[in-house]
């Protein structure tokens, strides 16, 4: 027998470590559109129930958002449901291209490449643009599919500490032997909510002879003045040599992901990124509601001023009901639990209380750094972020958690 | 850094045959010595390989801290 019993018997084992570490993950079954209320089923089988969405990245709150419903109805109509082809063979349509275009004048870059995932284009762009000459010096909290996009290319990978400077430059400077240096990091960090210091990288990337790769997947469609994303927002447009960025999150929420920049970069991603090469086009039925997303994006900057607007209120809520936060000026508001049970426990009296909101500890997170991710949208109005503070005092003062700040949550639940 | 080298052994001949069998394959082969070191923790394994074990260990210490970082979605 091919599975053998045995083997059955370690994968439980395994299954059974992880649940009792605590990280075993637990699917809970919405029973409605994605927005800023949702009916919720959990745990299975259980009535579902309303509760307020504090958790999606639905940052523009587009997911569901009619015109792109209309959109993508239309896409279905005119272009089919399925392309039945990687890109290159028959599975390029007018529409990828016109999205891909789209995606560059939206960028200020100079061309795009569609991609199933940003997943799958941080799994492709290292690999197909650099090797063993190279070196790839990442922020040191980089997302996990750049991890794994480095792992797989042959370049040499370095690490510098999170948002420093001074360490970054020190990497330059030791290789300077190196065919090319790249500096790799998120536009905004998805742990923290913090922004990279776009403005300094690229003065350093200047000055050490670097490129400079951003995934920009937590921040496409809102960051700076016009949502175009960091590099936006830190007043460098057009000297980021790559970036990635995701449709799943602001940008429709769908799926779908890209890698914009230098065309020469582009084109070989196009005749060289495996998950490009080997793996489905994006259906056209999601090309057809991002454009139209870039369109309502382009149109108008009212939504993601709402957002900005909503995030603002919302850290200004959770301060004045004596939560600790990470500060930042991203729509990721994290509320600093530091223990890992007690990140848990409050984030299920909030499910309780009407508020979906997932507490994150170690691994996932820094020892000692359990928080409770919270994520704004342009869907949620005054009254559900109203809402959400009432049950967030409530559970907080249950707790006794309301006005402590680090060391005195540490001294009294521990790390 | 102090390093030592280890000196590496002729090629066997069967070594030879491969490395040539591959030319005819348009294959450029060399072949060299690594250190290779493994962490391991529980499930996890992270590994790098370098010409010298201070080299190897450098690597690690790379691959570890991207491993260690951001896991959130
Ligand atoms: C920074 C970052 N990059 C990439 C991704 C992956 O994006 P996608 O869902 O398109 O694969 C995510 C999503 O979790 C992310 O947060």
């Amino acid at each position: 027998m091919a599975y053998a019993s045995e083997t059955r018997e370690r994968l439980r084992r395994e299954i059974e470590t992880i649940r009792e570490a605590g990280l075993f993950k637990e699917e809970r079954f919405i029973h409605a559109p994605q927005g800023a209320e949702i009916e919720v089923e959990f745990p299975a089988g259980e009535a579902a129930r309303p509760v307020i969405n504090l958790c999606a990245n639905n940052y523009l709150g587009l997911s569901s958002h009619p015109e792109v419903l209309a959109a993508a109805h239309a896409g279905l109509d005119r272009r089919g449901y399925g392309m039945s082809s990687v890109r290159f063979i028959c599975g390029t349509q007018d529409i990828h291209r016109e999205l891909e275009t789209a995606l560059t004048a939206f960028l200020g870059t100079e061309d795009t490449l569609l991609f199933p995932s940003c997943m799958d284009a941080n799994a492709g762009v290292f690999e197909a643009l650099f090797d063993d000459q190279d070196v790839l010096i990442a922020d040191r909290l980089v997302h996990a599919s750049i991890v794994d996009g480095m792992r797989l290319s042959k370049a040499m990978r370095d690490t510098y500490k999170h948002a420093d400077m001074g360490h970054l430059e020190e990497k330059l400077a030791e290789h300077q032997d190196r065919r090319t240096r790249v500096i790799v990091t998120d536009g905004v960090f998805s742990m923290d909510g913090d922004v990279a210091p776009l403005d300094q990288i690229v003065a350093l990337a200047e000055r050490y002879d670097a490129m400079v790769f951003v995934d920009d997947s937590h921040s496409s469609g809102f960051m700076g003045a016009t949502g175009r994303g960091t590099h936006e927002a830190k007043g460098v447009m057009g000297r980021i040599d790559i970036i990635t960025t995701t449709l799943g999150k602001a940008l429709g929420g769908a799926s779908g992901g890209c890698v914009s920049g230098r065309a020469e970069l582009v084109e070989l991603c196009r005749q060289r990124a495996r998950p490009y090469l080997f793996s489905n086009s994006v259906p056209p039925v999601i090309v057809a509601a991002a454009l139209k997303v870039l369109e309502l994006v382009g149109r108008t900057t009212e939504r993601r001023d709402k957002l900005e607007e909503n995030a603002r209120y919302w850290r200004r809520l959770l301060t004045e009901a004596g939560f600790d936060l990470k500060a930042g000026e991203s729509p990721i508001v994290p509320v600093m639990l530091y223990n890992a049970k007690l990140a848990q426990e409050v984030s299920r009296d909030l499910f309780a209380e009407g508020i979906y909101v997932v507490g994150f500890f170690f691994p996932v997170v820094a020892k000692g750094q359990a928080r409770i991710r919270t994520q704004l949208s342009a869907a949620h109005e005054k009254h559900h972020l109203d809402r959400a503070i009432e049950a967030f005092a409530k559970v907080g003062s249950r707790h006794g958690v309301l006005g402590l700040g680090r060391d005195e949550i540490v001294a009294r639940f521990g790390l | 850094m102090v390093t030592a080298r280890v000196e590496e052994p002729p090629p066997s001949a069967e070594a030879a045959r491969v490395e040539r069998e591959l030319a005819e394959r348009g294959w450029e082969v060399s072949s060299h010595l690594l250190w290779v070191t493994v962490a391991r923790r529980g499930g996890e394994a992270e590994q790098a390989e370098g010409r010298t074990r201070e080299e190897a260990l450098a690597r690690l210490v790379e691959a570890l801290r991207l491993d260690e970082g951001a896991r959130l979605p």
